[in-house]
């Protein structure tokens, strides 16, 4: 078994099968979708922040690879319950931990770093993250 | 560049065409029996490149696991978004063969492909 073979095994399918915050959230304060033209993956990320700064909610919608969902999915059990600068803290560290940064402290997004050609699948979700948060701290933007 | 030239030269445009026609209906012909696979298109005239989807599996996590197969495919648009959602897809595999492929080659893709299905469909 090879390298990617085990990272879909041990982590992708599992967590890109995890249905546990997918769908539409009707309290969001923010929302954004993200579109990789290169590939046709859109995802939209919905958060619900409450009057502290705190995530309180996080749902997104996906049509895109197991990557793109098994991140989003590992990002929404991660951030729910937050406040809010620590998770835009995540979000500005993202992009390292998917090329193998630690700082992170995410060990299933480091194993993306085996998968160069696949970083922007799991820099997706984040960045979708991150204008949601950017939305909702303005002054809202739910669907 | 010269090299190249003259070997092909020497082989004959006739002889390429003629093994990569060959290739591309072995091609063809293995992917339209596999269960849960479907190609695109089918024109009247082709070049030796396929493109294809396996039902409920992304292209790119098929690219990803033929990859360490050694199984070497184009995934996505393929700078050609409005002719793939034509097709109704929003992303497809592609596959192509050549003078240097072998039939064999085809069957390690076949083969690669049900690992693929086997793990993800």
């Amino acid at each position: 078994v090879s390298d990617i073979e085990a990272l879909y095994r041990e982590f992708i399918i599992a967590r890109s099968r995890c249905t546990k915050h997918v769908g539409p959230l009707p309290s969001a304060t923010g929302s954004a979708t993200l579109h990789n033209p290169l590939c046709g993956d859109t995802i939209t990320m919905h958060v619900e922040l409450d009057a502290s700064g705190a995530v309180v909610a996080l749902h997104y919608e996906v049509r895109g690879c197991a990557i793109v969902k098994a991140v989003a999915s590992v990002l929404a059990d991660r951030v729910t319950g937050q406040p809010l600068e620590r998770v835009r803290s995540w979000v500005r560290q993202s992009h390292a931990a998917v090329q193998g940064d630690e700082r992170l402290g995410f060990p299933e997004l480091e194993g993306m770093a085996k998968l160069p050609a696949r970083q922007r699948c799991a820099t997706l979700p984040w960045d979708s993250l991150d204008a949601a948060l950017e939305r909702s701290t303005r002054g809202g933007d739910a669907p | 560049m010269s090299a190249a030239i003259d070997y092909l030269r020497d082989l004959g445009h006739a002889v390429v065409t003629r093994h990569e026609r060959r290739m591309l209906d072995l091609l063809l012909t293995r992917l339209q029996a596999m269960e849960g696979a479907r190609v695109l298109g089918s024109p009247s005239e082709r070049v030796a490149v396929v493109s294809f989807v396996l039902d409920g599996i992304h292209p790119h996590d098929i690219g990803s696991l033929l990859a360490q197969e050694n199984v070497a495919v184009r995934t996505g648009l393929h700078c050609a978004e409005p002719v793939i959602r034509r097709f109704g897809e929003r992303a497809t595999v592609r596959a192509s063969v050549g003078l240097y492929t072998t039939a064999s080659d085809i069957e390690r893709l076949v083969l690669a492909l049900a690992r693929v299905q086997e793990l993800l469909g």
